[in-house]
């Protein structure tokens, strides 16, 4: 809703616009007073630096020394760069999968763990474990569940299909075994933003469904999710960020290989950083999966509002 | 309103300039104190549980008593993240290791580093100082090595003779070493090792083979070969892994990579029996057998298998030096007191003080490897003496300006290759290629 | 409805609840796996932790890595140093997310979707690729190696804000107005309406906070060189040295590095209080 409505609406009793204007300053006053705190400190800390990837991209730079001006060369390079293309096609794919499966999976045991069942607590703190176990021992424990041979999950394969996944040693399947380990692995966390979401939703609207008739499956479409909207749109937001930005299992669990078949953005631009120290083209490649993470996102906000204005 | 606008602005373009300037900023350049008293700053890892550095600090005290180095903590994992962000915001100590030669150039290039071209004359025509050569940018020096390790062979003696098959005599070539393996392979389980392989191939690094094929081959220079871009050299010894890991005669890529195994883990409980490895296991696997980490059993190190019969008359090994370098930001009196804590780590005297810590000095002379050898529990046969000594030891990562890319470029091609998931042939191909697009090889600067 | 019907859907539904809890135990098992695999493997000798072929159990118990990592290790220091910044930060995170939520959801200025959008879009971007001037700019004003770095890097981040004004855009902007009309400030609106509202989400957020701030590596290991200022993440990496590692201690500070952010996540996830919450518009 744009600012000059709720003015508007704020000032409707007395409607002059002296009052408007005075009722618009006080607005703004007491927004930036409220925005200042955490401002100050995120402009210092964070926007700055991150305006400053925009001269760093078209520099040589070794982040030792002043960088100095490349003009294109660096954009040039970044449309001939074979690991780039298959770094961003890496990317859309685990993020695209990664997203929904997520979203359904945490949104399902929010829902679940939000109902009144015995252990709750119980079931509520194991689900938030794999985001607080060491990641070494996931990737490890989850590569001896990948083993193509004595592996688990093949070993239940094996009981329908004969032509069994290689996983980690294969380039074709190295990627899904990442995708359903970092689903694995981050259910719980958004479970526990959703989980504070559902508490929101007034009880009342339930027993008014449930007055009118409405099944749970109902209830869950007309009453949950609308009631849900603001905080679905944030995870949904943060999901995105965090997937297109995905780093540190690919790092442990396979390093990008083989090859660079889970060779993912945030990590081209860590090798590009720290393994080659050329930050001059390793903020053009992250301005460019800064650009792919803001194009999705603005399409999210876009939805949003148009849904909120429906 | 205004006056938080303009305000914020000029604070957003100061912090700005400063994020990007090279800001020198650095320490106070202090000279002596009024006692005539010196402390200069020294970067180390694992200081608590190796001695190393506190060795070394100590000795040059002892030597020289105006002169206090005080030990800064880094670590030994992310060393050069930590490092990159101290050069840059001119915070870093005054003397630092160069872990290996991989960064060298990038720290070099920009000034970074002290000029130490005057201490590293003082050691030329020194044939006992490994490594010095490889630091020659240009003509000009910016570390001195002071830790040098080769790549040799462990072998498990216990094993090997339980097995019936003779251990390695400093004769054998790669096609010695793989019949020997296939012996192995069918002796182990008879001698009472059922789930041991004949050999680990830690190929978790790529320097395992390739730092024995660049080593070995021969074209020419190493440096020269390296930065070719021509990287065909590779495939003898990656055909020979490949052979290898698909008769079951190591421990296969795929499995090393996915489960992380440690070569210590391998050879130290009795996993392999052969492990082509650098000295810096040696002091580790003694000390492992005394505290009860690794099992008791008799080894010892050969050179490593050649390419030729001929070839191990005078085996060709490599390995890179680690080296002292100065910070570009001091000068004056903490400049010269710097530069001969470097000059004294890499001579004799350093060497002896760092030999008694179980870690392999650059300094090679008679009475440093008499030193290095006194410790307990390492192997006491004129062989694995020699397979230090008698060594040619090239660089694992030659400096130029293209080195980073380089080797991460072959490390795609070496996961390519040993999990089997591209042919040899187009793996080194597209490596090739993109190291030659990258335009950073000497000669094809834009 | 008659009686064998009633008692017929009972047992069914009896039955139906053991399968569902003996498939959660399931579930439970196989999520915990990993975490099994760390506390055992911090009870092996360390050359067992990454063998092949895999071993579970230790060969030899070794109890005496708890007790080493408090005497050998400094992980007294490292705890104290990491509890002080997972709190200091989740409380800054919180109090200044919260407060800036509340004027971007609940006061209407001009500009204020775009600043918003600006917050949004920093989340966008890898840190990899800004830390060094970051660092640099923190260094300047003597910042790098002080406890003031990490609680700056990590306390003003987009994540608070936007999570607050999402969970404050379902609460009725009509609370606020009739406040406002009460003659109430600003302040105590978000202070006395708006918060008491958000405890869910408060303690999603600080469970959050703190979990990340806990775990965090790359900021303690670009910031930090003194020992007595280290985290236990950083600590821990202090047990692999240049060839080889202590992976058996490592392990043993990861296990005991969990229990403090259960106790966080228990506390925290009381206030998902009870079945559905009734609304704030009743009170």
């Amino acid at each position: 809703m744009g600012a000059q409505d709720l003015a508007g609406r704020g000032g409707g009793a007395r409607d002059n616009s002296a009052h408007v204007r005075t009722l618009r300053n006080r607005n703004i006053r007491n927004g930036l007073l409220f925005i200042a705190p955490n401002f100050i400190g995120f402009l210092v800390l964070i926007l700055i630096p991150v305006v400053t990837l925009f001269y760093t991209s078209f520099t040589k730079w070794s982040a030792l020394g002043e960088p100095s001006f490349n003009g294109l060369a660096n954009w040039r390079r970044l449309f001939a760069d074979e690991n780039f293309k298959t770094a961003t096609l890496n990317t859309l794919y685990y993020a695209a999968v990664h997203i929904p499966l997520t979203l359904a999976l945490a949104f399902g045991l929010a829902v679940l763990l939000n109902a009144k069942i015995r252990g709750r607590a119980f079931f509520r703190t194991v689900a938030f474990f794999p985001y607080i176990t060491a990641i070494v021992a996931v990737a490890q424990v989850w590569s001896m569940m990948f083993d193509p041979k004595s592996g688990l999950i093949n070993q239940f394969l094996g009981l329908f299909v004969d032509d069994l996944p290689g996983w980690l040693s294969s380039t074709s399947w190295a990627m899904p075994a990442v995708i359903i380990v970092g689903t694995w692995r981050e259910v719980g966390y958004f479970m526990i933003l959703l989980l504070a979401g559902l508490q929101t939703i007034p009880a009342e609207l339930y027993e008014a469904a449930q007055v009118d008739g409405a099944n749970g499956w109902q209830r869950f479409w007309h009453v949950t999710v609308p009631c849900m909207w603001p905080t679905l749109f944030f995870v949904t937001v943060t999901l995105t960020i965090t997937s297109l930005k995905i780093l540190d299992l690919t790092l442990v669990m396979t390093n990008g290989g083989p090859g660079i078949s889970t060779l993912v953005l945030a990590q081209y631009v860590y090798r590009v950083a720290f393994e080659r120290a050329d930050f001059g083209y390793a903020s053009t490649v992250s301005l460019m999966l800064f650009f792919i993470c803001l194009a999705v996102t603005m399409l999210q906000f876009w939805i949003n509002n148009r849904r909120e204005r429906a | 309103m205004k006056a938080l606008r303009s305000c914020l602005a000029a604070v957003a373009a100061a912090a700005m300039a400063c994020s990007l300037a090279a800001c020198g900023g650095g320490q106070a350049d202090a000279g002596r104190n009024p006692d005539g008293t010196i402390s200069i700053s020294l970067a180390g890892w694992t200081l608590a549980t190796r001695p190393e550095f506190q060795a070394l600090a100590d000795a040059y005290h002892q030597a020289h008593p105006d002169v206090t180095v005080e030990l800064k903590e880094y670590s030994a994992d992310d060393y050069d993240k930590q490092l990159i962000a101290d050069l840059s915001a001119g915070k870093a100590p005054d003397v630092f290791p160069m872990k290996n030669l991989r960064m060298y150039y990038t720290y070099a290039e920009p000034g970074a580093l002290a000029d130490l071209s005057d201490v590293a004359a003082a050691y030329r025509g020194d044939d006992a100082l490994r490594g010095l050569d490889d630091y020659t940018i240009d003509g000009k020096t910016y570390a001195l090595p002071y830790r040098q390790d080769v790549w040799v062979l462990f072998y498990n003696r216990t094993m090997l003779a339980k097995a019936g098959v003779d251990a390695p005599d400093g004769t054998w070539t790669w096609q010695d070493y793989r019949n020997v393996c296939a012996r192995l392979k069918r002796a182990l389980p008879e001698a009472g090792y059922a789930d041991a392989y004949p050999t680990y191939h830690h190929t978790s690094w790529q320097s395992m083979p390739q730092g024995i094929a660049l080593a070995q081959q021969d074209r020419g220079e190493a440096r020269e070969v390296f930065l070719s871009g021509d990287y065909t050299y590779l495939k003898p010894m990656y055909r020979l892994l490949l052979d290898m890991q698909d008769q079951g005669l190591t421990l296969p890529y795929n499995t090393v990579s996915s489960s992380k195994t440690t070569y210590q883990s391998q050879f130290g409980t009795q996993k392999a029996a052969l492990l082509p490895m650098a000295t810096w296991y040696l002091g580790p696997l003694a000390d492992q057998q005394r505290s009860g980490d690794a099992d008791r059993f008799d080894w010892a190190i050969a050179p490593l298998p050649q390419r030729t019969r001929a070839d191990t008359a005078h085996p060709k090994s490599f390995g890179d030096p680690t080296g002292f370098a100065i910070s570009g930001t001091i000068g004056g009196e903490r400049l010269a007191v710097a530069k001969d804590f470097v000059r004294w780590a890499a001579s004799e005297d350093g060497a002896l003080a760092l030999a008694r810590t179980g870690t392999l000095p650059a300094y090679f002379s008679d009475t440093v490897l008499d030193a290095f050898f006194s410790r307990s529990g390492l192997p006491q046969d004129a062989m694995s003496r020699r397979a230090i000594t008698g060594s040619a030891i090239s660089p694992e990562n030659p400096v130029g300006e293209a080195t980073q890319t380089i080797q991460d470029e072959l490390n795609i091609a070496h996961t390519s290759i040993l999990s089997e998931t591209k042919p040899l042939d187009a793996a080194l191909a597209s490596a090739a290629k993109a190291i030659n697009g990258s335009g950073l090889l000497p000669g094809r600067q834009e | 409805m008659d009686g064998t019907r009633v008692s017929g859907r009972a047992v069914g539904r009896a039955v139906g609840r053991v399968a569902g809890y003996a498939a959660m135990a399931v579930v439970c098992a196989f999520i915990l796996l990993p975490f099994v695999w760390m506390v055992l493997s911090s009870l092996k000798p360390n050359n067992e932790v990454f063998m092949v072929p895999v071993r579970w159990l230790p060969s030899t118990w070794h109890w005496e890595h708890y007790a080493q990592i408090w005497t050998k290790a400094d992980m007294g220091t490292w705890l104290l140093n990491t509890v002080f910044f997972a709190v200091v930060v989740m409380l800054l995170q919180v109090a200044t997310g919260s407060f800036a939520a509340y004027g971007f959801s609940k006061i209407a200025f001009p500009g204020r979707n775009t600043l918003f959008l600006v917050y949004v879009a920093t989340m966008a971007v890898p840190w990899q690729a800004y830390m060094i001037p970051q660092f640099k700019m923190l260094s300047v004003i003597g910042l790098n190696d002080t406890r003031w770095s990490i609680i700056l890097l990590q306390a003003f981040g987009a994540f608070g804000v936007f999570m607050m004004k999402q969970f404050y855009d379902t609460i009725p902007d009509e609370l606020a107005e009739a406040a406002r009309l009460d003659g109430m400030s600003e302040f105590g609106i978000w202070a006395r309406i708006i918060v008491p509202l958000s405890g869910p989400s408060i303690a999603a957020l600080a469970i959050i906070t703190f979990t990340n701030t806990w775990n965090d590596y790359m900021g303690p290991l670009l910031y930090l060189r003194s020992p007595d200022l280290y985290t236990i993440q950083l600590g821990l990496k202090t047990f692999i040295s240049q060839y080889d590692a202590d992976y058996a201690m490592i392990m043993t500070g990861s296990v005991l590095s969990v229990l403090p952010i259960l106790v966080v996540f228990l506390l925290g996830q009381k206030q998902f209080i009870e079945g559905i919450a009734t609304s704030g518009m009743k009170g």
